[in-house]
Parts: structure tokens; sequence; C-alpha cells
């Protein structure tokens, strides 16, 4: 009886010391104080650009196929050409009402939408964009098939959010986003860049915050109450 | 003056002895604790941080919100063998630390209370001096005050409550204390309260 009481009081301290460790281990990063708005940040760069991405790279691969029958976009001429327009059908399932152009000969393309878009956790609102995406070449041994590295201007990227709050989100002059990496398409390993944002309620300037990509999540750094 | 108040209680316990003899017991006044307060499942000063809204960024967050148990006092009337009214007053309040969105720094605690007054009815399935078997159900009216950094808001509302099954044990013989347990839900308790009560 008396081995039992000592086996269970071991257990019990055993079981107690490995949850102080526990504790005492946490390396995660804190939502709020100086991190606060950060996850936000990260959304326009990880989900809202790279959905953008991946919708332009979906165009390039419809139009390399030659197909006039896509259900996914409304087209007018090559993605190539000059003055074409292509739009994500009412019926596409990802960012409908997207509108593709060309900007510039050295492949650059403009992608304008306003329409709901939906962060982490199914908080949707409306969301207006515009931005340049530049390709890039893809300087690996072995290129991606249809898979391209990419620059990204935004030039405006307003989200409207419930309680009076809004955010507005550029590249500052002279930065962009680059990125790079990644095997399939609408997928990529790093980014790299700068990120700003001002964060207004009820019309009255709340913060601003600034985030510097890096590469990986854990390499990049970001500041907030500028 | 021990003596007298011996002899006062000694007095009363005489007069409520003598007065349950010539009644049948079918009026009540019980006193109860128990159950999850309804204000509960409104989901007030619950913790809504959320990094991917600006909302759940910047606005105020509450931590650990301590719901205390719904206290009430009852009336009953048993009016025949199977049908009775209640009156029920009950109270019932929670708290929470409010923290900034940002820092999440205290700016104090915030506070919910609600006062409810629910007349009712009820069924007895069994209906028998010391045991007494019943359902009911009430709707009332209630006054809801929420209290954040000092500033109280008052609301009135309507309240309802349904008592699927309570049972009341009388325990003596001819003296009308009794105890009883009911299982609730509805907008102002959820759960089992138990209470002791007189009937006379």
């Amino acid at each position: 009886m008396k081995k039992l009481a000592y086996i269970l009081l071991g257990a019990l301290l055993l079981a107690s010391c490995d949850m102080s460790f526990l504790d005492d281990e946490w390396s995660g990063t804190y939502i709020y104080g100086e991190n606060a708005g950060m996850e936000y940040m990260f959304c326009v760069a990880d989900n809202l650009v790279v959905d953008n991405l991946g919708q332009m790279e979906t165009a390039l691969f419809v139009d390399s196929i030659h197909s006039t029958t896509s259900t996914r976009f409304e087209t007018s001429g090559s993605i190539w050409d000059t003055d074409c327009k292509w739009t994500v059908s009412k019926k596409g399932s990802v960012l409908p009402g997207l509108v593709i152009t060309r900007a510039a000969a050295d492949s650059t393309w403009n992608l304008k939408r306003t329409g709901k878009y939906a962060f982490p956790g199914g908080s949707e609102f409306d969301t207006e964009y515009d931005m340049d995406v530049r390709m890039l070449k893809d300087t690996t041994s072995r290129p991606a098939e249809g898979h391209y590295w990419w620059q990204v201007t935004i030039k405006k990227c307003i989200r409207t959010e419930d309680n009076g709050y809004r955010a507005e989100l550029i590249t500052p002059t002279g930065s962009v986003l680059e990125y790079t990496y990644g095997r399939s398409m609408g997928t990529w390993g790093y980014c790299h860049g700068i990120l700003s944002m001002m964060v207004y309620k009820n019309d009255e300037l709340l913060d601003v915050a600034r985030l510097q990509l890096n590469g990986t999540r854990y390499e990049s750094k970001y500041l907030r109450d500028l | 003056m021990k003596k007298l108040a011996f002899s006062l209680v000694l007095l009363a316990g005489f007069a409520l002895g003598a007065a349950a003899q010539e009644n049948a017991f079918n009026r009540s006044v019980s006193l109860s604790l128990g159950g999850v307060t309804g204000l509960d499942a409104r989901g007030l000063f619950q913790d809504n941080s959320n990094p991917y809204t600006l909302s759940g960024v910047y606005e105020p967050t509450w931590s650990n919100p301590i719901y205390y148990p719904v206290v009430s006092l009852d009336g009953d009337w048993i009016l025949s063998r199977r049908i009775g009214i209640s009156l029920s007053l009950s109270y019932s309040s929670l708290k929470a630390e409010k923290l900034d969105g940002v820092t999440r720094e205290s700016m104090g605690f915030s506070y919910a209370r609600q006062l409810c007054l629910v007349p009712g009815f009820r069924v007895y399935w069994a209906n028998k001096e010391r045991f007494k078997l019943y359902s009911g159900a009430g709707i009332g009216a209630e006054l809801c005050w929420i209290t954040e950094e000092g500033k109280p808001e008052r609301k009135f509302g309507a309240t309802w409550d349904i008592l699927p099954l309570g049972v009341r044990f009388k325990l003596l013989d001819g003296f009308g204390l009794y105890v009883f347990g009911e299982g609730m839900f509805g907008t102002r308790l959820i759960g089992y309260r138990l209470g002791v009560g007189y009937a006379f």
C-alpha cells in the first residue's frame, strides 16, 4: 500500500515538473502588445496576395493551353496582349470579380478587385485593392513548370471592417514584395519585402505598423505604433 | 433577556406547530441556490481577441468570467391536487476582468446582474404531504444591469423558464419544513437548484 502511495506521489511530482517545464519552454509569439496586428498583416502577405498570384498563374495556365472554354474567366484576348482584360467569373470559387489587365510590357499585370474577402476564422469584410504583379525568372536549377516568381507592388488595399475599423495597406514607395521558391502553382516558400499598414477607427488614425518580410515568418520583423 | 428570547422562539415554534395541524401545507415559501445564471448564454464579457480582425486586435477583451449561482426566493400555492401557482424572485450575477485589447492591461472589472420576477404554474404528478413530484413553467420580467468601467446600463426584458422536474421532501410530520431540488432551464437559470422551504 505504501509503495503504491509513493508511486502515485512520484507520478504526481513528475507530472507537475513536466507541466512547469512546458510553461517555461513555450516559445511562441504573443499576438498582442508589440505584436498586435502582426498576424493581420501576415494575412495580407500570405493569403490575400498569394490568392491573387494563384489566380494570375491560373490565368497564365489557362492561356497557355489555349482554352476558350474556361468557366473561371471572362477573357478578352491572350493574357499577354497589351489590351487584354481577364475577369474571374462570378461562378469562380476564388476571388470572383478580380480583373487582370496587362500593365506593362515587362511581364507585368495589374490586379484589381472590390468585394468580400475572408481572412482565417471566417472574418469576411469588404476589401478593395489594386496591385501590380511582375513575373520574375525562377533562378533555381530546376524551375517549376507553369509556376513563377513574382514581384508585387500593392498600390492600394483597403479593408473596411465592423465597429468603424478600416485598414489601409501598401508597399511603401521603392519597395516591393518578392515571392520566390515553391514547386507548384499558387505556393511560394519565401516572401521578402516591406508592407505598411495604417489602421483607422471612425476615420481617425489609430495605429501605423510596418512588417518587414525576410523569407520565413520567424525571420520577419514587425513594428507598430509608429 | 435571554430567557425572553428563548421563550419567544419556543412560542413561535408552538404557534407554527399549532398552525401546521390546522392546514394542509398548501402554501409555502422557499429559498434556493444553484444553477448557472442565464447571463452565461448571452455571451457577455467573452474573450473576443482575434488576430484576424481589427476589432479582435484593438477592442477590449475580457478574461475568465466568474458566474455566481442564482439565488431565488419562491412562493408556491397548491390550488388543487394537481395544479399550483408560483412566484419567484431571483438574483444572479457574473463578473470578468476587462483588458485592453492591445496591451492586455487590466481596465477594471465588468459586472452583469440580473433580477427576475417570474410568475408560473406547477403540475403535481405526486402530491403527498411529505413528498411532491412536479413540473412547471414560468414567464415574467427581468431587470438586467451591466456595469463597465463604473457606468451602469439597465435593461428591462422578458424572461422565462421551464421546470421539467422538481421534487420536494417534507422532513417531519405536522411541521412545514422541507427541502427540494429542481432541474430548470430558461433565460434566468440553467441546471439544478437546491433549496429549503417552509409550508403552511
